[in-house]
């Protein structure tokens, strides 16, 4: 043992000596991973002997650290979880029809626009000019027909992007499914209707941080009631944190600090931490910087799990080990320079992804910084995940970068900073006071501008941007969504009101004020509504009346 | 503050950009450049048009920069420049930021859009731009 450290000590030595006679007088400009975290030039040994073996442990085993099953990457499949959406329905349900027969599709991801996004119907006159822009339009169970008539709801998972109409959305989609004979127990999807916290954010309108999460604690309340057990609960978000500016620890602070708020919410309303954290899902941002995405997602297993464990004291295992964490690629790292450049930044992205052990992958198409993905585009993305999941080899050994002195040492780091930054926003007051004070809004807006000075200056350099910029750009071809769908869409929901039974319609929305007025349940005035044709601005819009509608910041 | 020829005056800028885009990571961006760059900056969002051009006439800003990155950025420029024509406030300087397709660039400056900044643009150039076409005339303070 004696010989073997003086031997390590001799060879370090050796080392140090050689790096000092060829680079002595330059010194070593210090080095950040993208988010702060101070790093050398060189790990060894002794920067992870403080890290017990059980604390890296073994994947599908607590905490969790290499991985959420014990052999996940050798038997499943990373599918594709693909995003899509344009104009009208029946055109969404086209590209759709792209996807359906691709081999392990675990789901699809439905975009909407943005009046479907909030919950306003396309008549109403805030959608003007977005209806069918950026996504699909929703306001019935007719729009939801045109997507979905005779895909197998039961067999692949739907998400339904329309992040701030969460309960509404949900009810609406569950009346449709019972049209077509299939029970809430056997749907399949996740929450993507949940994410109403994307308030705390960004400059987006919502109900009272307070009662925006009762509002969509509820759908885990619907969910535990009716034993959905094919249904994810709240899909808590990071990407919207990452492409607002902020670093991969806000990224998992703020992500953490949702799902405790949640959890205390549905504790609040009468049920268990089990019954929240053992369904959650979550989507992570795919970033830049190599390293530090594959420990970040390794430290956020092991943090989720110990706080589950800690803080909440869950029982059931599921909810320490959090299953269903996908990657979207981050669209605020694509540039509108040199757009095909952006390939290659998806796939370094998604590799990272991959390599941390992500559940999923939606790579981001190369011209998502000019438009909505043509076709080619959206084929392109779908084919760098399959070209990296088949060719690269890179899924036959489970944690690959597990025992990497870098590595070890990253997601150690990363670990600390988080655990700093949560007890700093337990210190404030917990999620919904920091969302009411914008205090998460601060921390991202002064990290964003802090990345923008350093590429202003050329200190970061992102490429075809500030460096390597070339006078004539390729052009791209640039999908575009016909400007009459607004046109239709505004005239079908117009008809589409005009005839339906209108005084059944006005008792649902009477129903549904008194509900919300008493904090009552709102689930069933919203199932009865969505059956009776109510449209998803009518009850959206009863709602805001009831409970108010801001842009904090 | 901008000084020429001892004149002083402090360019006032509305920025915003729709509550149902909700993309504000460069437009925010933007203001804190056109603060460190002395201008006065009015920043708010927005359902309808109407509140745009009611606040620029009342904040009697020079000039608006409405960021669009959600594809409607046609209906909403046209209808801008309709609403600020019939107001009688068309001498304010439009500009335009987002995701904004280059072809889209000739349209938007037909209807009156005097520039478009894409992602990717440097704070300094949409500094730059401003300084060269607004003399903040209304804001003329003499030394």
């Amino acid at each position: 043992m004696k010989e073997e450290l003086d031997s390590w000590a001799r060879i370090k030595k050796e080392w140090q000596e050689e790096c000092s006679r060829l680079y002595n007088e330059k010194a070593e400009e210090p080095k950040f991973t993208n988010s702060g975290i101070p790093l050398k030039p060189l790990y060894t040994h002794e920067d992870i002997q403080d890290i017990k073996c059980e604390e890296i442990g073994m994947p599908g085993i607590y905490p969790f650290t290499r991985g959420v099953s014990p052999l996940e990457r050798r038997f499943e499949p990373i599918a594709p979880l693909p995003t899509m959406g344009y104009g009208l329905p029946e055109e969404t349900r086209k590209r759709l029809d792209l996807y359906l027969d691709v081999p392990g599709l675990s789901g699809i991801s439905i975009c909407c626009d943005m009046p479907t996004y909030h919950g306003y119907d396309p008549d109403h006159p805030f959608s003007r000019g977005r209806v069918g822009q950026c996504g699909t339009s929703i306001c019935n169970t007719q729009d939801l027909e045109k997507i979905f008539d005779g895909v197998p709801l039961d067999k692949i998972k739907v998400g339904i992007n329309a992040p701030f109409a969460g309960l509404a959305m949900f009810a609406l989609y569950i009346a449709y499914a019972e049209k077509r004979g299939i029970p809430p127990d056997r749907l399949k999807g996740t929450s993507d209707f949940s994410r109403m916290y994307k308030a705390a954010f960004g400059s987006h309108p919502c109900f009272k941080p307070k009662r925006a999460m009762k509002y969509i604690a509820e759908i885990v309340e619907y969910i535990c009631k009716n034993k959905m057990t094919g249904w994810q609960g709240i899909f808590l978000d990071g990407y919207i944190i990452r492409e607002q500016g902020g670093n991969a620890i806000h990224e998992l602070a703020f992500v953490l600090a949702q799902s405790i708020g949640f959890t205390e919410q549905v504790i609040e309303d009468g049920f268990s931490a089990d019954d929240c954290l053992s369904i959650m899902s979550c989507k992570l941002n795919g970033h830049n910087d190599f390293f530090e995405e594959i420990a970040k997602f390794r430290a956020f297993r092991k943090i989720w799990a110990k706080i589950n464990r800690e803080k909440f004291h869950c029982k059931n295992p599921e909810s320490l080990n959090l299953k269903f964490v996908g990657t979207q690629t981050g669209g605020a790292t694509l540039t509108a320079q040199q757009p095909l450049n952006n390939i290659v930044r998806v796939t370094v992205q998604t590799l990272a992804a991959i390599i941390g052990g992500t559940s999923w992958v939606d790579p981001a198409a190369y011209d998502e910084a000019l438009a909505i993905p043509t076709e080619e585009a959206e084929t392109i993305a779908l084919r760098t995940s399959q070209i990296l999941f088949h060719e690269s080899n890179v899924k036959n050994v489970m944690d690959p970068m597990a025992g990497s002195y870098y590595i070890e040492h990253l997601t150690q780091k990363i670990e600390e900073e988080v655990y700093k930054m949560l007890g700093e926003i337990e210190k404030r007051g917990g999620f919904v006071k920091c969302w009411e004070d914008g205090w998460f809004r601060r921390q991202i807006e002064d990290e964003s501008y802090k990345w923008r000075r350093e590429v202003d200056s050329g200190k970061k350099i992102v490429v075809g941007v500030n460096k390597f910029i070339t006078d004539t750009e390729i052009e791209v071809p640039i999908f575009r969504v016909d400007p009459r769908v607004e046109e239709i869409m505004v005239e079908r929901v117009k008809s589409f009101k005009n005839s339906r039974d209108n005084e059944k319609v006005r008792v649902c929305l009477g129903k549904l004020r008194e509900v919300a007025q008493n904090d009552g349940e709102l689930m069933p005035p919203l199932l009865e509504a969505a059956r009776a044709d109510v449209t998803l601005g009518e009850m959206m819009d009863t709602l805001r009346e009831v409970f108010g509608w801001h842009v904090y910041r | 503050m901008y000084i020429d020829k001892g004149i002083q005056t402090k360019i006032r800028v509305l920025l915003c950009v729709a509550t149902i885009d909700g993309h504000d990571r460069g437009v925010k961006y933007i203001a804190r450049k056109l603060r460190d760059a002395g201008m006065e900056v009015v920043y708010t969002t927005y359902n309808l048009i109407e509140e745009i051009v009611d606040v620029a006439i009342q904040e009697d800003v020079d000039v608006i920069g409405i960021s669009s990155s959600t594809a409607s950025h046609t209906t909403l420029f046209s209808d801008v420049i309709q609403s600020l024509k019939a107001k009688g406030a068309e001498d304010k300087l439009v500009i335009a930021g987002g995701v904004i397709p280059t072809a889209d660039i000739p349209i938007l400056k037909k209807i009156g859009v005097k520039a478009v900044f894409g992602p990717g643009t440097s704070g300094d150039e949409v500094v730059n731009f401003i300084l060269a076409n607004s003399d903040g005339e209304k804001n003329k303070v003499v030394k």
